[in-house]
């Protein structure tokens, strides 16, 4: 293992290379960038993934006294059919061309669930401690640890945010044999993998075991459903 | 005249997408004399994403009643936006004898003021009739600053 001196040099490459990565991300505007999240969230309300389509959200807004001369597309609040909550900010400023400068993208996940939150940060700057925080990263629960985050269009978090991370936390109410298997620490019991399936929803299809259950048709494997049965 | 109900171009876009904007229809959208420019630059950017289509955009006092069928033809992928900034009595009956050119284009929206929308209701029968729908429509909130 390095040192201390190296680990701290290590972060801070890690930390350039993502200024990089910002710096070559230019924006055609905030505005355009708006109009092209609010037509995604839209999609999603038209899938019955989300409630309710609010065509002010994002707002774009001038920057405060402290962000003179930037921009920033604020979205409060929106819910997701699950009741997780999703919002956003996402700050731009013109340098011969828009740039992203920070953002946050909160995801507030539903009471009953054991995550009670994800967020993604960007932070203005990069810490002057980067191997404790670095500048993109992502906070998951009541961790209060900073896990390096991949620079990524803010389209692709969001796409990110609810295409994986919100249907994969929010919604797993009906596998209630998965939480079963994790408290037990009996061995497997291997049983014949031409027995169908019983309780849980359980199909086979295709030589595989899935979910019946909609929306998920969660595939599990053959381990997962020998601990069920 | 009725009162019109109120959309923005989002909307209306969304309206597009769910009929196909390459389906024959025919908006006259109502709005303020000031405005007029940032609706279209509201209409061509919310084309653009929701749709990934262009607009075209023409100015009814460059439009020759003589020359209608160039106007309307080849719109092809875009919508069609026509924009009124003042009456144009010629051009309006032009287009009511030939409006079966404005209803073969795809998407046209005729974009002009109520006191414009009101006399064209009143002198176009053939238009009036085959009008998908009439809106009043505002700026977009949202992104107002963007418009600067």
């Amino acid at each position: 293992m390095s040192g201390d001196g190296d680990l701290l040099r290590l972060a801070r490459e890690r930390d350039n290379q993502m200024e990089a990565a910002l710096g070559a991300m230019y924006l055609e505007s905030p505005a355009m960038l708006g109009r092209n999240l609010r037509n995604y969230l839209s999609r999603q309300v038209d899938r019955g993934r989300m409630k309710h389509t609010d065509e002010k959200i994002p707002r774009l807004l001038a920057g405060g006294n402290d962000e003179k001369g930037l921009q920033k597309l604020v979205c409060n609040a929106w819910e997701f059919a699950s009741d997780a909550g999703l919002s956003f900010e996402i700050v731009g400023q013109e340098q011969r061309g828009w740039l992203i400068r920070r953002f946050e993208f909160h995801l507030r996940l539903p009471s009953s669930r054991t995550i009670r939150m994800v967020r993604i940060e960007l932070n203005t700057q990069s810490s002057h401690d980067p191997l404790k925080v670095p500048r993109c990263h992502f906070h998951i629960g009541d961790s209060e640890a900073h896990i390096p985050f991949p620079i990524m269009d803010p389209r692709l978090i969001l796409h990110l945010i609810c295409e994986h991370v919100e249907p994969d936390l929010a919604r797993k109410r009906h596998h209630a044999g998965d939480r079963k298997i994790r408290r037990t620490n009996s061995p497997p019991q291997r049983s014949s993998t031409t027995r169908q399936p019983q309780g849980h929803g359980l199909q086979r299809r295709d030589g595989e075991v899935v979910c019946g259950a909609a929306p998920c048709q969660r595939r599990l494997t053959a381990q997962t459903y020998n601990y069920i049965q | 005249m009725t009162d019109a109900s109120t959309t923005t171009a989002f909307r209306l876009v969304r309206r597009l997408a769910a009929i196909g904007h390459q389906n024959p229809s025919l908006y006259l959208l109502i709005c303020d004399a000031t405005a007029l420019s940032l609706i279209q630059a509201d209409l061509a950017a919310e084309l653009e994403v929701q749709l990934g289509v262009g607009l075209r955009a023409l100015a009814a006092a460059e439009i020759r009643p003589e020359r209608l069928a160039h106007a309307f033809t080849g719109a092809g992928e875009r919508a069609t936006l026509v924009s009124f900034n003042h009456w144009l009595p010629k051009l309006v009956s032009a287009l009511d004898r030939n409006i079966v050119l404005l209803t073969t284009a795809g998407a046209v929206l005729l974009l002009m003021t109520q006191e414009i929308a009101e006399r064209m209701l009143a002198t176009a029968p053939n238009l009036r009739s085959r009008l998908t729908d009439v809106l009043t429509i505002k700026a977009d909130l949202a992104f107002g600053s963007d418009h600067a």
